[in-house]
């Protein structure tokens, strides 16, 4: 059977189904290759946050905790400004960098701070890439030419089918076009879509995965800041992280309580906030 | 220097914390029975959770010391979980907890005899050949001496470790415990054991209680601070012990700040700390 000469239609259905198996062999072909089954599992609360969400999760955290810390106070309209005597004596390069950002009064804008803490943070990148967690420059070269290979195959059928149709007199290619350019789209989100490698994904899982305790009155700081570095800084619900708006506060972070329940409960209680109260019981 | 680890058992309620105090903890065990029915996603978490700490996976159901066969379905789900999560150890009880068809529910002390000594050594070969790994036994803590024993506690667990390679996970509450309600030293209960075969041991805490009668009994509850008793103990084998020991804290519920659980590896630290100075210089 020869794809070209089928109709319209069925040459549409055999098209779905060509992109379906290029798409699947592209995926397995990337999960293997990004793969790595001895990859660590970090345990530094920013490795974390990068890994999950980059350069603006980081960040966030790092701010939450230097609040939680004192380093950085906050004022009336949720400002902050760095206590400057503290500031210069962190040890860490991308807190203290971080810090400096709030050495004169000011709301935490993601943009301009994620923009300010670039320099720290591509040691924190390198050191998850070396890991296997995150795309190094290599896997990233390879994403190029497989989301070109994948386009190429896409557009390859698609243009022999054009030039055939053309060249006995159909014009009726509108939606191959159309469902040839939705499928390199999708290609390329489906490969963009993420840096973590298959690695990062899952050892995200398993963080995931193996805390599902809410953190509370009870935890110490360095508890909530693992917690709010996988599972955002909104989910904490504590008076020391600025993201967190109380529900009738509004804010453009302010998401109201966080999603943090735990798969069978917990014992912790929120720290002082509008959303605050104790969890259920019940454990493993 | 002997490289010791402290450690902590790991539960839902603490894992968070766990992790956010990795510097300090160096081991973790899990209970292997809690995860029988958990999809292979879900161990394999706690594989990679094991690629980055010692984690001894820990069974409380298998019933080793019993006249009894182990369950071989028991075992084969055990061996599920200890295959895929790849733990560094792995040890169960040496107690009784069904007879025929029935499950007790709990564990129970073995009739200490040769009978029950047999049926042991059977018991630990079965589940050594299905789980693939020779499993750490230890010592409970009960508060009824069984009827009918031919020798002491000591005496029995010596015996089995004579005849056997196993290693023994040291309960040294349980010693304690069992030293209150029945009466006998806890630290000559050590000398007579082959203290060589110890690499893990458990700590815990637990609390008087009392019968009808008014008679006091200690209960160990995993529920209580670790007690002084328990840390001299731990200084004791310390300095007995050649082998470097991973000590487990257990704690089942009532959990307190990690700072306290924390504290209390501290001072089993230090009370090892102690105990393996008095080993170098002796």
């Amino acid at each position: 059977m020869n794809p070209f000469d089928l109709s319209g239609p069925e040459f549409l259905v055999f098209y779905v189904v060509y992109i379906a198996v290029i798409f699947i062999a592209a995926e397995i072909y990337w999960r293997v290759r990004t793969a790595r089954p001895e990859a660590p599992l970090p345990t530094n609360p920013y490795e974390i946050a990068y890994l999950r969400g980059g350069a603006r999760e980081a960040a966030r955290v790092a701010v939450m905790g230097l609040v939680g810390r004192g380093i950085i106070k906050q004022f009336e309209g949720r400002q902050l400004q760095v206590a400057k005597e503290r500031a210069t004596r962190l040890p860490d390069p991308f807190e203290r960098r971080t810090a400096e950002f709030f050495g004169t009064r000011r709301l935490a804008g993601d943009k301009a701070l994620t923009a300010f803490v670039q320099e720290p943070l591509r040691s924190l990148a390198a050191k998850l890439e070396s890991a296997g967690l995150m795309l190094d420059g290599k896997l990233r070269g390879e994403r190029v030419l497989l989301t070109l290979a994948v386009v190429a195959a896409l557009w390859l059928m698609a243009g022999i089918k054009i030039a055939v149709a053309l060249g006995r007199g159909r014009t009726n290619i509108g939606f191959l076009i159309l469902l040839a350019s939705v499928a390199s789209i999708a290609a390329i989100v489906m490969f963009y879509r993420t840096a973590r490698t298959r690695a990062g994904g899952r050892a995200l899982s398993a963080l995931t995965n193996l805390n599902r305790r809410p953190v509370g009155t009870g935890s110490n700081f360095s508890e909530v800041m693992l917690y709010a570095a996988i599972f955002g800084v909104a989910a904490t619900q504590l008076e020391a992280n600025p993201y967190y708006r109380k529900p009738n506060e509004g804010g453009e972070s302010g998401s109201g309580c966080g999603s943090s329940s735990g798969d069978s409960g917990g014992s912790s209680c929120g720290g002082g906030s509008g959303c605050g109260g104790c969890g259920g019981g019940g454990g493993d | 220097m002997i490289a010791d680890r402290f450690g902590l058992s790991w539960r839902g309620k603490l894992s968070t914390a766990i992790l956010a105090n990795r510097a300090r903890i160096d081991a973790i065990e899990l209970i292997a029975d809690d995860y029988l029915d958990a999809p292979a996603t879900k161990l394999r978490h706690f594989r990679a959770l094991a690629r980055e700490i010692p984690l001894g996976l820990h069974s409380i159901h298998l019933g080793l010391a019993s006249t009894v066969p182990v369950s071989s379905a028991y075992l084969d789900r055990i061996a599920r979980v200890a295959d895929v999560i790849d733990p560094a150890s792995f040890s169960d009880h040496l107690a009784f907890v069904r007879s025929g068809d029935t499950e007790i529910g709990h564990m129970h002390a073995p009739i200490r005899d040769e009978a029950t000594l047999d049926s042991t050594l059977v018991n630990l070969a079965r589940t050594e050949r299905i789980i693939g790994r020779k499993p750490e036994v230890e010592n409970i803590a009960t508060l009824i001496d069984p009827p009918g024993c031919a020798m002491t506690e000591s005496e029995w667990l010596a015996k089995l470790l004579g005849r056997c390679q196993n290693r023994l996970l040291l309960d040294l509450h349980n010693v304690h415990a069992n030293a209150i309600n029945f009466g006998f030293n806890a630290g000559t209960f050590l000398d007579a054991l082959p203290l060589d075969r110890v690499h893990t041991v458990h700590i815990a805490g637990g609390k008087w209680i009392a019968d009808d009668d008014g008679n006091r009994r200690y209960l160990d509850d995993h529920l209580n601070p670790v007690g002084d008793p328990t840390y001299a103990l731990l200084e004791t084998l310390a300095a007995k012990a050649p082998n470097p020991l991973t000590i487990i804290l257990e704690r089942d519920g009532r959990y307190p700040p990690m700072r306290e659980l924390l504290d209390e590896l501290d001072r089993a630290r230090a009370a090892v700390t102690r105990g393996r100075a008095q080993r170098e210089r002796s």
